[in-house]
């Protein structure tokens, strides 16, 4: 109960409407309950032999009750469960507006199917119990304290003996519910290792079929599948005992009536209307009392799913933010990097170690080194994706800290080594849903970055839609959408981090010389492992473990026969081979 | 052939489709008599229910009116024994009809468990494993809800409303006649109401899927969003989705707020008409007190099954979405089968052939443009080539687990798809480069099942030198390997996963060398290894190192998916080739 005392904001905003709900949850119940009376004296005068129009009178007073209780219910339902969508939506809105502040370090941990459970499932989950589980609890609440009064008005002998049903019923749904309750924690796990059984066993594919274990595969996985079904038949036992003896208890106190009604309707202290209005009361009440064991099960649920979601709530966005940000003007491009030295998060060797170097505005500068050398840590590094230990990062003379990380992002536009797109149109992708741009922006971002033709072959140019994840495209167009993206921002700094793998090197000479004219006033940060894009830059710097190794332009790196000539050499033997027949 | 993959998408289908039930019925098979049982018992309870309101009838009628307590103790006591029995009916039936659900989908995990066992390597590269691991877990759950609140309940439900109806007519036709009025109402309400229902839910389901759509590209997204300072578009973009879903939810709470009272007022009806129509028989004397206390509990036990009914109907539609989704996966022919005859043979020399041989992953993108080689029983080929030259696609084809698309390939002349992949795989092993350890221990990751003894192990691990580091180890060969190895170095796991290829003595040995950095003594010992293991059996090294290449018998350089050269190291050099340009690239640094 703590627990969902954290969502108490949640139900501010409909403070009223919740309380408006309860009172129709009131009246609902409280017309509900006199239809048993209305029967009563019908049925009592029947031994009277009143007339037919009493009897006319008396069902229609029942139509009519039923419905005004109908209307209330119908009320009570839109209310009630009406606001749990809403807070649903409000809940699911904060949920994701703080996953748009975590930071990379947050994704690098965890597992997207999760954070997608934790928005739908789980957020569903905690509506049950906001919504559905508050409206049976107080509508077991009324519905038993107005059948409980209306009974003991009619006889309070034959009321206690109703009334002690209440607490057995309770202990049994206590009860069972528990036992239920860590049976289907024990199926649970047992599904989970079922789960990942079978993750490990495609993973492995390969090795298992090329050794021939998918017999002795199968046999483990038919034990794992056995106990599970043990664990969750537990469950459908536990059940299927539980209903049937619910309802046998209500059987008995229907029998009570019956055998002790009867005998004070023999002894002349009770009226046949009376017991009929007992017997109605009874069945009236035994939904509610059983729902019950049922609320139990949505809050154990909903706790359970709103632990989960409080846990993504709590993760706090980590970098470094200014208090007091400085304002950049027209920055110009120049960038420093001194003695930087970067370790990701949950590693223990920095990525980066005490890099320093400079970058004039308008200039380009090339990052060249082996797989894992760090070449894109200094990306991450320079936008700010995760925070340095040691050293700073300047643009122009700020340094990158004193800046907003809205404002220190205006000034790049990254195309990152995988080219993540949306699926939507081509149009969408390259401006991002920003209206701001016109036509004409447009048509020079894709004719910088070498789209034009491709578009003229797609069947609506522009407004193409890409499919999931741009599955439509190629790997190559893929990359140039997310050039135009970059470029039509027009940043002070443009970062191409390995974005051109996937086009061939005719292609990526084509499009680095298109970029030139653009570039003119821009600076550019090349990362590559095809030495032909960076050959012109103003200076290269190598990287090898982390650390700057070489820098320089070109000629003098090959000339210094370290690192860069060896990967040049390479580079024309590759080249070279690609020519081969 | 069929290619696509088993598809994610929420299929917004039927509610009942009757080829996919008839199948679902198929695994009903082996469990007819529990099923049989089953339903005699349901039937049981559909009679049994409805005794509780005759007796509470004629306890009224024959007892409670003439004053009879002894005989009402009798009745009581009837009424007792019925609920027990019932009660007892239907714990064997909930435990029954569980028991099979449970069942079916016991053997339907297997079933697809060893589906995608027998699946080729193309399958898993077209379908993600955590889609797999969906169809076995969580579709097979909600298929099975077909059964358990469905059919069964549905089947309960009609079955009931039958016995009451029966009931009433038997207690008093007249007044069954009159409470049978309000039908009508009930089969219109419920009708409209499912139709708007169908379409409601079809609205809520499009919009999960295009929630679910969002999240994951955007959450996957997230630093492009970050980057491009696009959250505020994002979280406009969400809002709208997000609002949407809750519109379409909002419609399906109107109407179940519409239809549970409407259900609930017409039942009011029926009391309201039995009460007039009872009470002036009564008065008539045509029908007794007891008659008419009995129609208001069939009367209210008539509106229970319906209730139920409509509820049932957004599980059905559920189900029937992920039985269609299970079943495309179990349909999906695996695309390499193993022929009918089948060569048996004991023992093999371990001569390879490939002849003309053509093959690409993708049918646009040829890998190997008519491939042609020789390797002799008991011959060390080293393999070597650029990146994407086809060395693994070779090794790859001769396990069979990629068909060629032309040409053959022969072990011991005869062609390797008149073999049984079993057997040929039998004399096959395979070490990868990087090495797939399972949970489990060492030596569970040495014998991966089969049975060898403990002398067996310890000799295949002494050979490839891993003895010395599972000596060290606090439990030796029980030590426990933690998904996917993570504990080990990759050194380690490499000896390990030679120490798994040497105890199964194969005739041909398919090596892919690790290109990882290892320290020298530990790569001393892999290189050692790699020796012993390769001795006396037919050897295809996919060769990385150059002290292995110097080791090999021959040299088969391939080069855009041909074999180009071969000979020894010193015979390729001589001839400055693709060898040795190939040399200069990738061992020039690295001996």
């Amino acid at each position: 109960m703590q627990l969902f005392r954290q969502l108490l904001p949640y139900y501010k905003p409909y403070q009223i409407r919740i309380f408006s709900g309860l009172v129709f949850i009131l009246l609902a119940n409280a017309f509900k309950v006199a239809v048993p009376w209305v029967m009563r004296d019908a049925i009592n005068g029947l031994e009277e032999n009143i007339s037919t129009t009493y009897l006319w009178n008396s069902a229609l007073i029942i139509v009519g009750i039923a419905i005004i209780s109908g209307f209330f219910r119908f009320l009570m339902r839109k209310t009630v469960i009406g606001v749990s969508r809403d807070m649903e939506f409000d809940l699911r809105r904060d949920l994701f507006r703080h996953l748009l502040r975590l930071e990379p370090a947050f994704y690098d941990r965890s597992r997207i199917g999760d954070l997608m459970t934790r928005l739908t499932s789980d957020i569903e989950r905690v509506r049950m119990v906001i919504g559905p589980a508050l409206m049976y609890t107080v509508n077991t609440f009324f519905g038993l304290a107005f059948g409980l009064t209306l009974m003991m008005l009619i006889n309070p002998g034959l009321s206690l003996y109703v009334f002690l049903i209440v607490p057995v019923v309770a202990v049994i749904v206590f009860v069972v519910g528990k036992r239920i309750h860590t049976a289907s924690v024990a199926s649970q796990e047992a599904l989970s290792d079922i789960s990942s059984m079978i993750q490990q066993n495609l993973s492995g594919i390969r090795v298992i079929q090329s050794f021939r274990q998918e017999k002795n595969q199968e046999t483990i996985f038919e034990d794992k599948n056995k106990s599970y079904f043990k664990k969750s038949f537990k469950i459908t036992v536990l059940q299927g005992i539980f209903f049937p003896t619910i309802m046998l208890i209500f059987g008995a106190a229907v029998a009570g009536i019956i055998l002790f009604g009867g005998r004070l309707i023999i002894e002349g202290k009770l009226r046949i209307g009376d017991f009929v209005a007992f017997m109605t009361y009874l069945m009236i009440l035994a939904w509610p009392i059983v729902s019950i064991g049922w609320v139990v099960a949505l809050v154990q649920q909903g706790g359970a799913s709103l632990k989960r979601l409080m846990k993504i709530f709590d993760r706090m966005p980590e970098l470094y933010r200014s208090p007091n940000p400085s304002k950049i003007k027209n920055p110009s491009g120049r960038i420093s990097f001194k003695n930087v030295t970067l370790t990701y998060p949950r590693s223990e060797k920095p990525s980066l170690e005490d890099v320093s170097f400079e970058i004039s505005p308008g200039c380009t500068l090339g990052i060249v080194g082996r797989i894992g050398s760090g070449k894109s840590t200094i990306i991450s590094a320079l936008v700010r994706l995760y925070d340095l230990d040691k050293g700073q990062i300047y643009i122009d003379d700020y340094d990158i800290n004193d800046l907003s990380l809205n404002d220190l992002r205006e000034c790049f536009g990254v195309v990152p080594q995988d080219p993540i797109l949306f699926s939507t149109t081509i149009r969408e992708n390259i401006t991002l849903g920003n209206d701001n741009y016109t036509m004409a922006d447009i048509q020079k971002a894709i004719e910088i970055s070498r789209l034009s033709q491709d578009l003229n072959e797609f069947p609506n140019g522009l407004d193409t839609e890409v499919g999931e994840r741009g599955i439509t495209l190629s790997g190559g167009q893929k990359q140039r959408v997310a050039i135009a993206r970059a470029v039509i921002r027009k940043p002070p700094v443009i970062i191409l981090d390995d974005a051109l793998s996937a086009v061939d090197s005719d292609t990526e000479e084509k499009i680095i010389s298109n970029l030139k004219k653009y570039l003119k006033n821009r600076t550019a940060i090349i990362v590559t492992h095809r030495i032909s894009s960076v050959r012109d830059a103003e200076k290269i710097i190598v990287l090898d473990e982390g650390s700057i190794v070489e820098s320089g332009r070109h000629d003098e790196l090959v000339k210094r026969e370290g690192i860069y000539a060896e990967l040049f050499h390479k580079h024309l033997v590759v080249e070279e081979l690609e020519d081969t027949e | 052939m069929n290619h696509s993959s088993i598809h994610e998408e929420e299929s917004l289908g039927k509610v009942y489709d009757h080829s996919l039930v008839k199948r679902l019925i198929t695994y009903l098979r082996p469990y007819r008599v529990k099923v049989f049982i089953s339903v005699v018992v349901l039937l049981c309870i559909a009679v049994l229910e409805q005794i509780g309101p005759w007796l509470t009838k004629i306890a009224i009628d024959d007892h409670i009116m003439k004053s009879d307590f002894p005989g009402l103790i009798k009745i009581t006591g009837y009424f007792v024994i019925v609920a027990l029995f019932l009660t007892v009916l239907k714990v064997v039936q909930t435990i029954l009809t569980g028991w099979v659900g449970e069942r079916v989908m016991f053997d339907l995990r297997s079933q697809i468990f060893s589906h995608i066992q027998k699946q080729s390597l193309r399958f898993f590269d077209r379908n993600p494993v955590g889609r797999l691991v969906t169809r076995a877990t969580s579709d097979v759950q909600t298929l099975s809800e077909i059964f358990s609140s469905g059919i069964v309940v549905v089947f309960g439900d009609l079955i009931t409303l039958i016995g009451i109806i029966v009931a009433m007519l038997l207690v008093s036709p007249r007044l069954a006649l009159i409470s049978f009025i309000v039908i009508p109402f009930i089969v219109l309400i419920t009708f409209t109401f499912r139709m708007k229902l169908r379409d409601a839910f079809r609205g809520v389901r499009i919009q999960v899927a295009a929630i679910n759509s969002f999240l994951q590209e955007n959450l996957s997204g997230m630093s492009i969003v970050q980057m491009f300072n696009n959250q505020a578009s994002s979280e406009k973009k969400f809002t709208k989705v997000n609002a949407d879903t809750r519109k379409a939810h909002l419609r399906t709470v109107a109407l179940f707020s519409l239809f549970f009272p409407l259900i609930e007022i017409i039942g009011a009806l029926s009391t309201a008409l039995i009460l007039l129509k009872g009470g002036i028989l009564v008065l008539d004397d045509v029908v007794t007190i007891g008659v008419l206390v009995a129609f208001f509990q069939y009367a209210e036990r008539f509106f229970r099954p319906i209730r139920d009914l409509s509820e049932k109907y957004n599980i059905f539609q559920a189900g029937m979405a992920s039985a269609e989704r299970v079943f495309n996966l179990l349909d999906h022919e695996p695309d390499i089968t193993d022929p009918k005859k089948v060569k048996a043979c004991d023992e093999i020399r371990g001569a390879i052939e490939f002849k003309n041989v053509r093959f690409g992953y993708n049918e646009d993108d040829e890998i190997l443009h008519g491939l042609s080689l020789k390797i002799e029983p008991g011959e060390t080929v080293a393999l070597v080539g650029a990146t994407g030259a086809g060395k693994s696609t070779l090794a790859n084809l001769i396990g069979r687990f990629y068909d060629v698309t032309d040409g053959s390939i022969d072990v011991d002349g005869v062609d390797i798809r008149s073999w049984c992949r079993d057997e040929l795989r039998k004399y096959l092993c395979y070490v990868q480069q990087d090495v797939f350890l399972f949970p489990g221990t060492i030596r569970d990751n040495i014998t991966l099942g089969d049975s060898f003894t403990d002398e067996e192990i310890k000799a295949a691990s002494e050979t490839v030198h891993a003895e010395g580091f599972i000596d060290s180890l606090p439990e030796k060969y029980n030590e426990p390997v933690m998904e996917r190895g993570s504990t080990f170095s990759s050194g380690q796991r490499q000896l390990l996963s030679f120490a798994r290829a040497l105890i199964r003595n194969p005739r041909i040995l398919i090596l892919d060398e690790a290109t990882s950095a290892i320290d020298p003594e530990t790569e001393r010992l892999i290189q050692d290894a790699i020796g012993k293991l390769s001795k006396g059996r037919t050897s295809i090294i996919i060769a990385h190192r150059l002290s292995t290449v110097q080791k090999a018998d021959r040299i088969l350089v391939l080069h855009k998916g041909k074999l180009c050269e071969q000979g020894t190291h010193e015979e390729l050099m001589a001839m400055k080739g693709i060898y040795h340009r190939l040399y200069q690239l990738q061992y020039k640094h690295a001996a």
